[in-house]
């Protein structure tokens, strides 16, 4: 199954010039407030409409960022929470922002490189962290299985994950070099959706245990 | 075949693209179809492909000359293409000179706004520091390291080079037309030494007599203005007059520390890194840079962002 990266992003991602211009202008004005944006000292009249243009693409690429990741977690998260049958509750945007302790804003997305859902297991105290990013060099999951507030569960991860800890609250990744993104920003994310299905069912067992 | 008649068969072909694009956004199937088939010729197939690659195309265009377009040619064989491009005065050769070639039906450009982006902030030089990686990433250079490596870059080339670059340099950090004039042979020195072992970060002095002329740059990647270190610079060079002399202090943000010793000391000016760096590349022509001042340049900007 194929997914693609929005072109702008994937541009991004490519071409080290547009990185470079692009990373300057949302620095300037990361809140998109009245602050000044980043305009060149020595700008000349008939490169200003270029200029505001320019910043335009910037935030068009933030925008289509955070949209991709939305995306890309509702393919592989949505729909293998639906085959898995778990049997998870969704969190509410706010819920989930306090519960990990993350901003689903378009700047908090783009600075963070992240998107996450949180889901609660009916009938137990248990719960499921679930996200997707992409840091350019290519789109992962990242996944965490807690019981309360902040107990830790270990599962049995196969290679495809990376044992990598996030202050060390147990969230684990994919491995971002096992999926390749060719020319046209497009990606099979059947591996991503394997890796779902594989942690998810293990959570059901673990629950039904 | 001769190299320059290769690269008129291969910018012939650009031309001819060109017009395919235009007739394709005009829906005029007849003319475009015409035209295509005129370039279906292999040799300049291939080399209409690296140009392109040469030029950041996307792969949709190159998708469109089919599978003739598999080969790479080597660095070499694209700066002799280039060579011959600088030597015509087409505007498709223009073009690829100023690296601002690209079709209008060229998605993933449009879309981004490179062009835009480009423009802004005059990303058209080949050797512009957004385009390269810095010299070793993971190396966090020092202040006296960076200051070393412009005094090093700016004063250690022959003739020409030198007064281009440093005058680039200096028009970035300020320096006016008037304060320019008569400008030649500069001499640069980092870690200039003054009394009481204080040392200026960067000395760029020029020209005799009543032209005589001098620049001083004090550096700070996330250190303080010492108290009177300005003042102490300023009267180092107090024998140069007012007009004949411009101080520059160049920091990554200003700082309360840092308004304070502008207060102070009014003869002196402001800059950040990032906006010498991006008037810089405006103002240095790719005829006197090369590869390895422009990663410097990279690494300078990644290191005060």
């Amino acid at each position: 199954m194929e997914k693609s990266r929005p072109a702008s992003f994937h541009a991004y991602c490519n071409d080290q010039a547009v990185r470079t211009a692009v990373d300057l202008l949302l620095a300037a004005n990361p809140h998109g407030n009245s602050k000044p944006l980043n305009l060149p000292k020595d700008i000349e009249w008939n490169d200003l409409v270029a200029f505001h243009r320019a910043v335009l693409s910037a935030h068009e690429i933030r925008s289509a960022y955070a949209i991709y990741l939305i995306e890309l977690w509702d393919a592989v998260w949505e729909s293998t929470l639906v085959s898995v049958n778990i049997g998870a509750n969704t969190l509410t945007p706010n819920e989930c922002m306090d519960r990990l302790n993350v901003a689903l804003d378009t700047y908090s997305t783009w600075e963070s490189g992240e998107f996450y859902r949180s889901y609660e297991i009916k009938n137990s105290n248990y719960c499921l962290g679930l996200g997707t990013a992409d840091d350019t060099k290519g789109p992962f999951l990242w996944f965490n299985f807690w019981e309360g507030e902040n107990t830790n569960i270990e599962l049995d991860y196969d290679d495809f994950w990376l044992r990598e800890t996030k202050d060390s609250e147990g969230w684990v990744r994919t491995r971002e070099s096992s999926l390749r993104v060719v020319e046209n920003g497009s990606f099979d994310i059947s591996r991503l959706i394997d890796a779902a299905t594989t942690v998810l069912a293990q959570v059901r067992n673990h629950v039904r245990d | 075949m001769k190299l320059r008649s290769i690269s008129s068969i291969a910018l012939t072909s650009l031309s001819k693209l060109n017009e395919i694009e235009k007739f394709t956004e005009n829906h005029d199937k007849e003319n475009s179809s015409t035209l295509r088939d005129s370039v279906l010729d292999l040799p300049s197939l291939r080399l209409v492909s690296d140009l392109l690659q040469y030029s950041r195309l996307t792969l949709t265009i190159r998708k469109k000359l089919g599978t003739a377009c598999l080969s790479n040619w080597s660095i070499q064989a694209r700066r002799d293409l280039q060579r011959f491009g600088n030597m015509l005065a087409e505007p498709v050769s223009a073009a690829i000179r100023e690296n601002t070639l690209h079709f209008p039906g060229c998605a993933a450009t449009r879309k981004v706004g490179a062009h835009d982006l480009f423009a802004a902030f005059n990303v058209r030089r080949r050797f512009h520091l957004f385009r390269v990686q810095p010299l070793v990433p993971w190396l966090e250079l020092l202040e006296p390291q960076l200051t070393k490596g412009i005094a090093h870059f700016l004063g250690n080339e022959p003739g020409q080079c030198t007064t281009e670059r440093v005058r680039a340099f200096l028009k970035a950090l300020g320096a006016s037309e008037d304060f320019l004039t008569d400008f030649r042979e500069p001499c640069v020195k980092s870690e200039a030494g003054i009394r009481d072992r204080k040392r200026l970060d960067l000395l760029i002095k020029w020209g005799d007599c009543s032209q005589r002329r001098v620049v001083a740059v004090d550096a700070k990647i996330g250190h303080e203005v010492s108290e009177g270190q300005l003042q102490a610079y300023g009267t180092h060079l107090g024998d140069f007059k007012t007009d004949s002399r411009l101080l520059v202090l160049v920091g990554v943000r200003p700082t309360r520390n840092i308004e304070q010793a502008l207060r102070d000391n009014p003869d002196w000016t402001w800059t950040t890194w990032h906006d010498l760096l991006i008037m810089h590349e405006r103002c240095l022509s790719d005829d006197f840079d090369d590869l390895e001042y422009a990663r410097f340049r990279r690494s300078l900007w990644d290191r005060t962002g």
